[in-house]
């Protein structure tokens, strides 16, 4: 049974750790705070449709290729 | 309700001085504890046993408190700290990152400093003897032209700002306040009429418009603590 609040699963940790980037670093490329990515990682927070796209623009992917409801 | 990142704080202090500056943050915190604990006390202890406890003097103490409380959260912002693979990259995302953290630092200090101005003006230019949460309001006097100024400054403080803060973080601090917003929203729609209905049947005084403001306030301060637990 899925609940509203279930969130989505990532690969956004091992994309960011292969480039060898901080969560700092990557926040402030993606322009949002260092605990938003952080929430994002441990699968606490989904990011909204514009920063989804943005995430994917900057590891030149596509959004299923990050994010997956099935993972 | 908005919170900030943690900046980060320059390399290059010694560990003795990174060790006396937490073993200061913490005796300020321990004190400061101890502070409110008995300003509550205090305070429970005038109410019940009928004392008076003047607006002035509330006040002051609220100024005082909320400069206290100014001090510790900007301690605990600046307290060195890695966080997870900080180390590994000090490229152009950190810089940015830590920009952001220095605007939104000047974010918050203009909401201290204009609530400590709001607290202090109140109490030190209070000419009556009413009390806040006794609800005498007509024992309440100020000079009516810092009337003028205190109410522009809380409409800035508890309009502007805030609105102003929400285009200034992102989606994920943004539902953390929607949901400390909507804790005290509904508090307030729930806490009015299950007021009303037990003071009807005898159990709680009448409702009361301060009563009421902090039921909000505290709800919604709840609600922040449980969203950002959760989220």
């Amino acid at each position: 049974m899925r609940w509203v609040f279930d969130r989505m699963k990532n690969r956004l940790k091992v994309l960011r750790a292969e480039r060898d980037w901080s969560q700092a670093e990557l926040a402030g490329r993606l322009d949002v705070s260092r605990q938003a990515v952080n929430a994002i990682e441990t699968g606490k927070h989904d990011p909204s449709l514009p920063l989804a796209f943005r995430i994917a623009r900057l590891f030149d992917m596509r959004i299923e290729e990050i994010f997956d409801d099935e993972l | 309700m908005t919170n900030f990142d943690p900046p980060r704080t320059e390399a290059g202090m010694s560990e003795g001085a990174v060790l006396l500056v937490r073993f200061a943050i913490v005796i300020g915190g321990v004190i400061a504890l101890i502070f409110l604990g008995a300003m509550a006390a205090g305070f429970v202890s005038a109410v019940t046993e009928g004392g008076n406890t003047r607006a002035k003097d509330i006040a002051i103490i609220g100024g005082i408190l909320l400069a206290m409380v100014g001090v510790i959260y900007a301690a605990w912002r600046f307290w060195p700290r890695q966080t997870s693979g900080e180390a590994l990259s000090g490229g152009p995302g950190e810089a940015r990152t830590r920009q952001r953290n220095r605007t939104q630092m000047l974010y918050i200090g203009l909401a201290a400093a204009i609530g400590g101005i709001i607290g202090f003006a109140t109490g030190f230019f209070d000419q009556g003897d009413g009390n806040l949460f006794g609800g005498d309001w007509e024992d309440l006097k100020l000079p009516p032209l810092l009337a003028l100024v205190l109410a522009a400054l809380l409409v800035g403080a508890f309009l502007v700002l805030p609105l102003y803060g929400f285009r200034m973080i992102d989606d994920y601090k943004r539902e953390q306040n929607f949901i400390a917003f909507t804790g005290g929203c509904i508090s307030v729609l729930a806490g009015f009429p299950v007021w009303a209905v037990l003071h009807a049947g005898g159990f709680v005084p009448p409702p009361h418009a301060f009563g009421i403001f902090a039921i909000a306030y505290v709800s919604m301060f709840a609600s922040f603590i449980y969203a950002r637990w959760r989220l």
